[in-house]
């Protein structure tokens, strides 16, 4: 009982080291600084598009857009724009510098000469990303819903578009106020499992790779082409093995009824390649010379 | 005898057909301060990693503390602390607050312990400022205080002067005694200054190639050093060396000049007077006989320079 309470101190204390140095680097006002340009070029776009002179064909879902845009789906639609390519980007840079950088330029032999275990320090290191990518979310959140509610209202219904679930057409639709605020929440807690998968994967291509380039270049490029492949009409049966099936898991509450046994099922599979990402990589950082 | 605090036999470490150590064994006992020497790529920095469990050696057995090393690794550590190659930092922390993360991982620190070690190490005044202001030196001084905390009672460092002004390397030299001589703290020093090692080291170990040549007290590696010069005028060169041949001199080197030789034999000054009256008997001139006290530096060249079939990699070629 002794022994795991002194793990679970341990690790404590290398979680709050690694969330330390996260914060006293200017990484974090970096990624604050995106998300900001990120809501703020949205909302600008979202404007644009609202006020625009339009086509007699397109004068329909104008006024739908006029009467339906309001913080909650402004909030949504800059997650989603955000996490298809910068929030992956901006969290897995932040994993490749804390992890390969601290490798290259040996701090990691610094930590290892304490009584730590290698995996601790690597799950410290997944620890802490996620609880960073969690405070990324939470800002995004309320940047972009304070944004939203303050251009274009403050709650009401709203008018999802397509958002292309998995590889499959999803008709428009409206959702009630209530709903919409459940699954506003809903899709930022899951979008926060989506990132922790992504800290994951570039850790493990951290320990694998051990050089800052190699391990940033390599997961996004088998972000993308898994990406890529997954809406190929071709490939249609190798896309349940793809991670990028499931990293989106939370496109389930963008649906006009979620289907529960579906994101269970999805999440479960994303949680198993994330703890597969972590297994590896702490694997190759275990029997890695410092 | 004391007791051992470092006890490794037969370490091998190889890297595809390199042969970083071979068969190493090493024995350190406690509260001294032993000098690790080698030539550049002898494998000293590869037996401080498995020594601290940052690399694992193909075969070996190593025990810390009397514990193995790879059932207890995280019990040995930490009573261990290290600089291993180069001090390296958090560079956006500062003094202070890098000791205190690093070494709260090994126990508990208090404020007061971390503030004592910096003045130790004289870096008080500097305590709250971020790494990356620090010079080299500096932060050489802070990876000592590192290896010093909690309160560790065995430390490597692995070429600790490094960087370091005269009063700092001076520094440097008298901290390790103390700790050594007042605390009672083992003290693993490897180093290319030998002169520092000759001047701070109890114990001495050599190793070459990955191959142990040396591991003997300072004192006694030295007086086995000793000899005797004698110079000759050349034209008594043959005469002084069948005179040797038959009183069973051992020769160690002849340089020769122009008109004179020096011969250096193997032996102590109680040998001189007698060696005289010898020579006179047999004829031979006596152009100077003095005692020679070899260095660690002369001692270590000629262990790791000759019976090398390969080039030492680590010469200047001028």
């Amino acid at each position: 009982m002794s022994a795991l309470l002194e793990k679970t101190i341990q690790m404590i204390q290398l979680t709050s080291f690694e969330f330390k140095k996260l914060f006293l680097q200017k990484r974090f006002h970096s990624g604050i600084s995106i998300i900001l340009i990120m809501t703020m070029f949205s909302a600008i776009a979202v404007c644009m598009r609202v006020n625009s002179e339009i086509s007699r064909k397109a004068e329909m879902i104008a006024t739908i857009l006029q009467k339906y845009v309001n913080g909650i789906n402004f909030s949504m639609l800059v997650l989603l724009s955000s996490i298809l390519i910068i929030l992956p980007m901006i969290v897995g840079i932040f994993a490749v510098c804390s992890f390969a950088g601290e490798y290259q330029f040996g701090q990691i032999r610094t930590m290892a000469l304490r009584p730590v275990s290698r995996f601790s320090i690597f799950f410290a290191k997944f620890l802490s990303l996620s609880i960073f990518s969690g405070i990324l979310l939470i800002i995004l959140m309320i940047i972009s819903y304070t944004a939203g509610a303050f251009l274009f209202g403050w709650s009401g219904d709203i008018y999802v578009t397509d958002p292309g679930v998995f590889g499959k057409r999803v008709k428009d639709f409206f959702m009630d106020e209530h709903v919409a605020w459940i699954r506003f929440f809903l899709l930022y807690l899951f979008a926060l499992f989506s990132l922790m998968s992504f800290v994951a994967l570039f850790l493990m291509c951290s320990a694998v790779f051990k050089k800052t380039a190699t391990a940033i270049v390599v997961p996004l490029g088998i972000y993308f082409t898994c990406y890529v492949i997954g809406f190929m009409p071709l490939m249609e049966k190798l896309r349940p093995f793809l991670p990028t099936r499931y990293i989106f898991v939370f496109k389930h509450f963008l649906t006009p009824q979620v289907d529960w046994s579906g994101l269970c099922s999805d999440c479960v599979v994303l949680v198993l390649f994330t703890a597969a990402y972590i297994l590896i990589g702490s694997i190759f950082f275990s029997i890695s010379d410092l | 005898m004391s007791n051992l605090v470092i006890e490794a036999e037969a370490i091998c470490k190889t890297y595809g057909k390199f042969h970083a150590l071979n068969n190493i064994d090493l024995k350190v006992r406690e509260s001294g301060v032993f000098g690790f020497l080698g030539p550049n790529g002898a494998g000293k920095t590869t037996l401080i990693k498995i020594l601290l469990g940052l690399l694992t050696p193909n075969s070996g057995n190593i025990q810390i503390f009397g514990k193995d090393l790879f059932l207890h690794r995280n019990e040995i550590v930490r009573q261990v602390g290290a600089i291993v190659e180069a001090p390296v930092f958090f560079e956006f922390m500062t003094a202070y607050q890098n000791l205190y993360y690093l070494s709260r991982l090994s126990g508990k620190i208090s404020k007061d312990k971390i503030t004592q070690t910096l003045k130790i190490v004289g870096l008080e005044d500097v305590a709250e400022k971020t790494v990356d202001t620090y010079s080299y030196g500096m932060k050489q001084r802070l990876g000592i205080a590192q290896a010093l905390l909690p309160e560790n009672k065995l430390i490597f460092l692995d070429e600790p002067t490094n960087g370091l002004d005269p009063h700092g390397i001076l520094g440097v030299r008298k901290l390790l005694r103390t700790l050594c001589d007042e605390y009672g703290i083992t003290v693993f020093l490897s180093s290319h200054l030998l002169s520092e090692v000759e001047q701070i080291c109890d114990y001495v170990n050599i190793i070459n190639k990955g191959k142990k040549i040396c591991d003997e007290k300072i004192s006694d590696l030295k007086n086995a050093y000793n000899s005797v010069e004698i110079q000759v005028p050349a034209s008594d060169k043959k005469l002084f060396i069948e005179f040797a041949n038959e009183k069973k001199l051992e020769i160690l080197s002849v340089p020769e000049e122009e008109k004179y030789c020096c011969f250096s034999i193997k032996g102590e000054e109680n040998m001189i007077p007698g060696l005289c009256r010898e020579l006179v008997k047999a004829d031979i001139s006596i152009i100077k006989i003095s005692k020679h006290q070899k260095t660690l530096e002369e001692i270590f060249v000629s262990l790791t320079g000759k019976n090398n079939t390969d080039d030492p990699t680590d010469l200047f070629r001028v």
